[in-house]
């Protein structure tokens, strides 16, 4: 037998069209399961609408701002070109051409902000500035920095770009890096943080922890398309354990 | 930009870089939200995260919205689409538990006893009872009997026909009738019935 559950509603809610009102009537009249169906819905319905509204976390908003990192800035999905993003990044670029050359001593803990402007100020003199190697050899290597990054840090690794990406830019912007393995798991875990946006050339790849989470951070030169050459450096950053969005920076080349 | 301004022209604002109007839209929607997937998870702190990942997947995808739909209608797909990743998420936990410690999962995943002795009684009944009832059933109900929201959109919402909607909402409510006791007898099609369409 068919149960005609969609009027039984309707009867309920009392709105069942008059023409099928008999119909149904006579449908309970014989059918005992409906009977009982009807007043346990009854039931149901009185004890679902009496329940309390319940209080969100006050801290919901906020909550969703760190979860989402930058990403909370608001704009068009292009993260590099959120409103703003340019004026941020040429304040940056103008702190971070300021500072003075501070060296690059790796393997010492250093804040990560200390290490990006002393990488910056030694532009691509010593051997582990990756920008302009890559350009040349098309290759991206994962690089292991025992480095926190924070917010300021992206914000100078984005603009720090803004010396070495002209010779890669000039190079072959169109031509695919040759990624390594472990490289191209820390480019997946990027792209799947930030739903496949990172669509231009990937120029640096870093491991490191951003804000004490384990974290890949990405520089990807982005350009308009249509051939035009990039315009803009992009740093992306994505939790290693769970391939999460953890925060974004970009500037102007 | 005014508090009382309409969701379609807060994401619109919020599209174009203004970020306080995406605070007011969590804040106006936020309790929704949050009351829809407690109701539909049981469970607080799943809810704050079901609530949470809402917002940040609405944040993200914000430019995917056309304005085609209500925002409101757009936004509880969202959710749901979140606490359906919050059960699948509960449904594989149990598994791991049983391989690594047997006496820990059936502590786990026991139904908390409701008190007797408070005075929310009743509304603890039916939050434990509500979780008894299969997903899809319950998801209707709560969105037809909680949020009062009308068949038609819940049926956009679930990208179901309107009348799969007035029979998971019926056979829902009937489950959660049965499930709290009471007169009605031995449980009958309604209540018997899995996840299967009428």
């Amino acid at each position: 037998m068919n149960h005609p559950h969609e009027q039984l509603v309707d009867l309920m809610d009392g709105t069942l069209d008059e023409d099928l009102l008999a119909g149904v009537l006579a449908h309970l009249e014989t059918c005992a399961d409906c009977r009982a169906d009807l007043e346990a819905a009854r039931r149901g319905r009185e004890a679902a609408r009496a329940l309390p509204e319940a209080d969100p976390p006050a801290d919901l908003h906020g909550r969703v701002v760190a979860a989402a990192g930058s990403g909370a800035r608001g704009g068009p999905p292009r993260w590099s070109r959120w409103a703003g993003a340019a004026a941020a990044a040429a304040v940056v670029l103008a702190i971070a051409i300021a500072l003075p050359n501070v060296g690059n001593d790796d393997g010492d803990l250093r804040s990560a902000s200390e290490a990006v402007a002393g990488d910056s100020a030694g532009g691509g003199a010593q051997g582990e500035s990756v920008a302009q190697p890559n350009a040349a050899s098309g290759a991206v290597r994962l690089r292991q920095e025992d480095l926190d990054y924070d917010q300021a840090a992206l914000q100078d690794l984005a603009a720090q770009q803004q010396r070495t990406a002209g010779a890669a830019a000039a190079e072959d912007s169109s031509r695919p890096a040759t990624l390594s393995s472990a490289t191209r798991d820390a480019a997946r875990c990027v792209r799947e943080a930030f739903d496949g946006q990172p669509t231009g050339r990937l120029i640096r790849i870093i491991e490191a922890t951003f804000d004490g989470r384990d974290a890949y951070i990405a520089v990807y030169l982005e350009g308009p398309g249509a051939g035009q050459p990039p315009d803009t450096a992009a740093v992306y950053v994505a939790s290693r354990d769970d391939c999460q969005l953890l925060s974004f920076a970009s500037a102007r080349i | 930009m005014e508090p009382s301004d309409s969701d379609e022209l807060l994401i619109r604002r919020f599209q174009q870089g203004n970020a306080d109007a995406f605070e007011i839209l969590v804040r106006r929607h936020g309790g929704r939200v949050y009351n829809l997937c407690l109701r539909i998870l049981g469970d607080p702190e799943e809810a704050a995260d079901a609530s949470q990942d809402t917002f940040v997947t609405a944040l993200r995808k914000a430019h995917t919205f056309r304005g085609e739909a209500a925002f409101t209608t757009w936004l509880h797909r969202v959710a749901v689409n979140a606490c359906y990743d919050s059960l699948r998420r509960k449904r594989r936990r149990p598994m791991l538990r049983v391989i690594t410690d047997p006496d820990e999962e059936s502590a786990e995943t026991r139904l908390p006893v409701p008190d007797h002795a408070e005075g929310v009684v009743l509304s603890i009944d039916v939050a434990a009872a509500l979780r008894e009832i299969p997903q899809e059933f319950r998801i209707a109900l709560v969105m037809a009997d909680v949020q009062d929201l009308p068949y038609d959109e819940i049926a956009r919402v679930l990208d179901v026909p309107v009348g799969t909607v007035k029979s998971r909402v019926f056979r829902g409510r009937a489950a959660l009738g049965r499930a709290l006791g009471g007169t009605g007898g031995e449980p009958s099609r309604a209540s018997r019935a899995s996840e299967e369409e009428a």
